[in-house]
């Protein structure tokens, strides 16, 4: 999948690999698709990873603050991932980082 | 649907002619500058679409790689709310018009859906018609702070266009 979104979980924590454009398009499958993995299995924290991402637009910051509300209402945590210099700036100019932090890998195998 | 490129491509045909007639023929690309127009259907897979047609035509300006992603992203912020606000009741065609004069890009989009009551609430950060939607607000923001001026027009029932300029530095000559 060129511009597909893969899903991988480690204990409680969800990780959503981004696809490469993070749009309007891109985004209403994600939501559907981390709806379902967190079917699944119980996630307490989501973390999304932008490593293959170079563009993504206002379409995507709504689906972070939606699956933000989400986790938030269960107890939950956000997190972002190494993001490019452009999407840092996208989730900087939406102030996303005032309610999501920095993914760095805290006791990743940990909790269960 | 068709009539829109027409009347366009005659109303280009009657700025040559009139060029020609005030002795401009010949006029370069610097007097009235050059034009892409493209229609598109109203599905959410074209937004990528029109971002890659932008940086094509962008590309003739030798832009920064900065320049290049602030037009993708406000066109995609354009065509997106043709697509979810413009054609939400029912499809319809979205209009793109790109033009270049000197190191100025201009962009049109247009669309004939339900248009908009308040442009001004519109376009307020945050401001959105669509809560349920996971709508972030921000999309008129983000057209504001990536190009140097936006004008909306736009009425219930009448459609809306949205229109952009971008000044692009000034490159050395190669």
């Amino acid at each position: 999948m060129e511009n597909g979104t893969n899903y991988k979980v480690r204990g409680t924590v969800l990780y959503a690999f981004m696809p490469r454009e993070v749009d309007h398009h891109s985004s209403m499958r994600m939501k559907d698709g981390i709806a379902k993995a967190r079917v699944s299995c119980p996630v307490t924290r989501l973390v999304f990873d932008f490593s293959k991402t170079d563009f993504m637009d206002s379409a995507g910051v709504g689906m972070l603050l939606g699956r933000y509300k989400e986790m938030a209402a269960v107890g939950g945590e956000v997190f972002v991932r190494n993001p490019s210099p452009r999407v840092k700036r996208i989730l900087e100019m939406a102030g996303i980082y005032r309610i999501i932090r920095d993914w760095d890998g805290q006791d990743e195998e940990g909790s269960r | 649907m068709g009539m829109g490129i027409v009347a366009e491509e005659r109303k280009m045909e009657e700025m040559r002619s009139t060029a020609a007639g005030t002795g401009q023929a010949g006029a370069g690309p610097e007097e009235k500058g050059e034009s892409v127009y493209l229609e598109f259907e109203s599905r959410s897979h074209n937004e990528q679409f029109a971002r890659v047609v932008v940086a094509v035509f962008a590309a003739r300006l030798d832009p920064t790689v900065e320049e290049v992603e602030d037009l993708k992203t406000a066109v995609s912020e354009a065509v997106t709310n043709a697509i979810i606000h413009g054609y939400e009741k029912e499809a319809g065609m979205v209009h793109m018009k790109l033009t270049i004069k000197d190191r100025e890009l201009s962009v049109e989009v247009r669309d004939e859906g339900v248009g908009i009551a308040d442009v001004k609430k519109a376009m307020e950060p945050l401001y959105t018609s669509k809560p349920s939607r996971e709508r972030s607000g921000m999309g008129f923001s983000f057209m504001e702070a990536f190009m140097d001026e936006v004008w909306v027009d736009s009425a219930p029932g009448r459609g809306t266009v949205v229109r952009m300029v971008k000044r692009l530095e000034e490159r050395p000559v190669r």
